[in-house]
């Protein structure tokens, strides 16, 4: 390995420079290296609620584990690796330079957001790792971890009913978390706002900068509204502050989802941006009604906070108020199935160049729409009085956060790395993980959905042999192995072609691509560009190509 | 629905469910059929061919906007009905004996109105298994040890459903409809007219440690065979109590009922509250320890 012979001094050097980074493309590497590692600690622990599950009556591992693997799992995907990965990672590394700027806006505060993630996040897992390890070699319960689950719902969550320490442990890390978003999400508007490269209007703004400005736009009204309402709860535990104890129950329900709606739109609208960026490329056509899909995002961003009382249809409130959520939550559909057309008809008439990334966008374009159909279903309010909280529910979200956000996420990966290190990933390990990861999926959550139609709750740590769930649960486990083969295929990929150097060198622009990121060197430069390009349509990259032939390079708008 | 669906609301639900399933499922096919047709159609040929420049079609994104949005409205009024046709419909705003509005009567009255009811059983969540109380026969049972919670066939019950610790949710998918079940207040719930025979429902609301064995089994009889099962319990409980008050069980009857039943008995008239000999010792009991 290179690396060995680098003298000691300089390796030093190399630690304090990522350290004390201020670079918004070393900040997203350090954002996307660490979600990524949450994302596999996650999937562990899905793996364990899996094997437990996988057969009725399992004792595996104890119900007291499960409960907290249960917890962690979601905390983790959610707030440890989706939304940074999305939001700290690709967002910080590509926004600038898609807009051409050369840095965040505030580049210290960058760095104070990460590292304030970074710390949040070992708050949220040291406890409950400590407790597993505990737990395992016969130390007995030391309670550092949290069992509330992910709504952390009132009065479980309260003193009187989870004494133990783990959950102000979790509480404090879930704030600091939320804090660091906040601050993020300030950071890209003001960049986005003020340092666009010139020519760069509004309609010129790439889809992913788009759904990033959303996205940043929901964190800012939403996650402070979750971190005030988690602080109150912390008080409430510890300085017998009366905020959620004695308030009615449902008052935590509207502060905790008044956050967690809008979070599953924080979650997927990257996402989305991510695959409006590769279809157009590997279509080699323009995004089609580019207007219409950044109103939809727009749209969806606004909507997505007007029904969150959707997920309270079983709590006891006002019926008038339930059919405003139920026609909000419904409408929601109508500027998804937008996007999900205008994606599709991207690739109509096409030349498309079948490569890992595009396969990526197809299988988030063909799950996610099980995904937004299936919440069609939840949002009517009957359906949801039978199949609330039970496993169709459990489906429904991994369709949409997985079958979108994991598949988008990945699309980018594939897309985006060789951007990132020079090098090109294997494209054959990426479509066998693609395939893999596509059938692992529907074996995992298409049986859920079977199984929430046959009653059986979430958050269960076993059942009984006579409710007849024995099957459907049986091929979940199966698929959920799959799913985790597919992503060590990944890890696989990037260890050899690109730790390992096996990959083909890049260049600057291995795809084709429209958007200014690929006309910088791979990896860009610290300074991003020599000169500050000039943008003169949403495809700067596709006019440059197209200068000199008579296809029009800016097409009608 | 995969389960099998026994009462008038449940069928509801199911059929409501079809609807939404029929268009579904031909949304599923237009969508992946495209993505396939466009996958397998335009797949490149030539490394420097250039398809059509195409930005987009107004009327093509007006119809996929359109179409959508009719059908969801149809979705949504066809299930507004559906809900206006449930037994609880109407009532689940009205936590009457929320402990913040003890005495709210037209709530009460409102959850009276609802719906004719043959008989009620109070529900109590616990951490964690299910008490049963049978307000007329004078029942006293719970989801320990496999208990069954047993129905007359053919009956409309009321659960009047209440938590005494975290937050429970009530359900058994074959009758339609769950409920969560909150400390402090009562819900609502109906089992309209359910033929014999057994059936399984489970806590719905993660409570904790043992939210996995939170079960409830249901058994539905005949009248005779319930009168029978009554008598027995009965037995079991040594007959109808006459022990003296009770203030801890009496304070819970002032919240579950409030001023009214204190009111009734500081009048000495408990006639028309429906509470029993025991229940009236009981409440006296609590009364006094707040004089
Ligand atoms: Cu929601
Ligand atoms: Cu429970």
């Amino acid at each position: 390995m290179a690396s060995i012979s680098i003298p000691l001094e300089k390796r030093r050097s190399a630690l304090v420079e990522w350290l004390t980074t201020v670079d918004h493309k070393k900040i997203g590497i350090v954002y996307m290296g660490l979600a990524f590692t949450f994302f596999i600690f996650s999937g562990l622990l899905a793996l364990a609620i899996r094997t437990q599950l996988a057969a009725p009556g399992m004792t595996v591992i104890s119900q007291e584990f499960y409960n907290q693997a249960f917890t962690m799992h979601g905390t983790g995907m959610i707030f440890l690796f989706t939304i940074p990965f999305l939001v700290g990672g690709f967002g910080n590394y590509f926004m600038p330079i898609q807009i051409g700027a050369r840095d965040m806006a505030f580049p210290k505060m960058n760095a104070f957001s990460l590292w304030l993630f970074v710390f949040a996040g070992f708050v949220m897992e040291f406890g409950f790792m400590l407790s597993m390890v505990a737990n395992a070699t016969g130390w007995g319960n030391l309670g550092l971890g949290s069992a509330a689950s992910w709504n952390a719902y009132v009065p479980y969550s309260t003193r009187a009913f989870s004494p133990q320490a783990g959950m102000d442990i979790w509480l404090i890390g879930i704030t600091l978390n939320g804090i660091s978003g906040t601050l993020g999400a300030v950071n890209i508007l003001v960049t986005v706002y003020s340092l666009r490269a010139p020519g760069m209007s509004v309609w010129r703004l790439p889809m992913f900068t788009w759904t990033l400005i959303t996205t940043a736009v929901m964190i800012l009204l939403a996650t402070p509204v979750l971190t005030a309402g988690l602080m109150m709860l912390t008080t409430d535990r510890n300085f017998n502050t009366q905020f959620f104890t004695t308030a009615d129950p449902r008052m935590w329900q509207h502060v905790f989802w008044f956050y967690s709606h809008p979070a599953v739109y924080i979650m997927v609208l990257p996402a989305m941006g991510v695959i409006s960026e590769i279809l157009p490329v590997f279509s080699r056509k323009p995004i089609f009604g580019l207007k219409a899909l950044m109103v939809s995002t727009a749209l969806i961003a606004l909507l997505g906070f007007t029904t969150w009382a959707h997920h309270m249809f079983v709590s006891g409130v006002n019926p008038l108020i339930q059919r405003f959520f139920m026609f909000t939550t419904m409408l929601i559909a109508v500027p998804t199935g937008v996007k999900i057309f205008n994606w599709i008809f991207t690739m109509w008439g096409g030349s498309l160049n079948m490569k890992t990334p595009l396969m990526m966008s197809i299988g988030f374009i063909s799950t996610f729409t099980i995904g937004g159909i299936t919440g069609v279903f939840l949002g009517m309010i009957p359906v949801d009085q039978q199949l609330h909280n039970s496993y169709y529910v459990v489906s429904h979200f991994h369709y949409v956060l997985f079958g979108g956000s994991v598949f988008g996420i990945f699309g980018g990966l594939y897309y985006w790395l060789p951007k990132i290190y020079g090098r090109m990933l294997s494209d054959k390990i990426g479509k066998v993980q693609f395939w893999l990861m596509l059938f692992g999926f529907n074996l995992t959550f298409f049986p859920q959905y079977i199984l929430g139609l046959l009653g059986m709750p979430r958050r269960i740590a076993t059942y009984l042999p006579d409710r007849g769930w024995d099957i459907p649960n049986l091929l979940s486990s199966i698929g959920a192995f799959t799913i985790a083969f597919s992503v060590l295929l990944f890890i696989i990929n990037f260890v050899i072609y690109i730790v390992g150097r096996k990959g083909e060198v890049a260049g600057d622009d291995p795809w084709e691509g429209n958007t200014l990121e690929w006309m910088t060197q791979s990896p860009p430069p610290e300074y991003n560009f020599k000169t500050i390009p000039v943008v003169h349509s949403e495809r700067p990259l596709w006019d440059i190509r197209h200068a000199n032939d008579n296809t029009n390079a800016h097409g009608k708008h | 629905m995969l389960v099998n669906t026994v009462t008038a609301d449940a069928i509801a639900i199911n059929s409501l469910y079809n609807i939404a399933l029929f268009f579904a499922v031909i949304v599923f096919f237009i969508v992946q059929g495209l993505l396939l047709f466009s996958a397998y159609k335009y797949k490149r040929k030539k490394a420097d061919e250039l398809p059509a420049q195409n930005h987009g079609n107004m009327k093509l994104e007006l119809f996929w906007t359109i179409v959508p949005a009719l059908i969801v409205i149809m979705l949504f009024f066809l299930s507004a009905n559906t809900l206006s046709q449930l037994s609880g419909a109407g009532t689940q705003a009205s936590p009457i004996h929320n402990v913040h509005k003890i005495g709210d009567d037209n709530a009460k009255r409102r959850i009276e109105d609802a719906k004719r009811t043959d008989m009620i059983i109070e529900i109590s969540g616990r951490q964690w298994f299910w008490q049963y109380k049978y307000i007329k026969d004078g029942v006293n049972h719970s989801s320990q040890n496999d208990g069954e919670l047993v129905i007359p066939e053919g009956k409309v019950v009321r659960l009047d459903m209440n938590s005494k610790d975290v937050l429970h949710a009530w359900w058994v998918p074959s009758f339609g409809g769950m409920l969560y079940v909150n400390p402090g207040e009562m819900s609502y719930l109906w089992i309209d007219k359910p033929p014999r025979g057994s059936y399984i429902g489970q806590c719905n609301a993660y409570c904790g440690l043992q939210h996995a064995q939170m079960i409830s089994r249901i058994k539905v009889v005949s009248q005779a065979e319930y009168d029978t099962w009554v008598k027995l319990k009965k037995a079991e409980q040594g007959g109808v109590a006459t022990e003296g008050g009770n203030a801890e069980r009496g304070a819970q009857l002032y919240v579950d009922g409030g001023y009214t039943y204190a009111e009734a008995i500081a009048k000495g008239d408990t006639k028309n509250t429906g509470l029993q000999a025991q229940e009236v010792a009981d409440l006296s009991a609590y009364l006094d320890t707040l004089k």
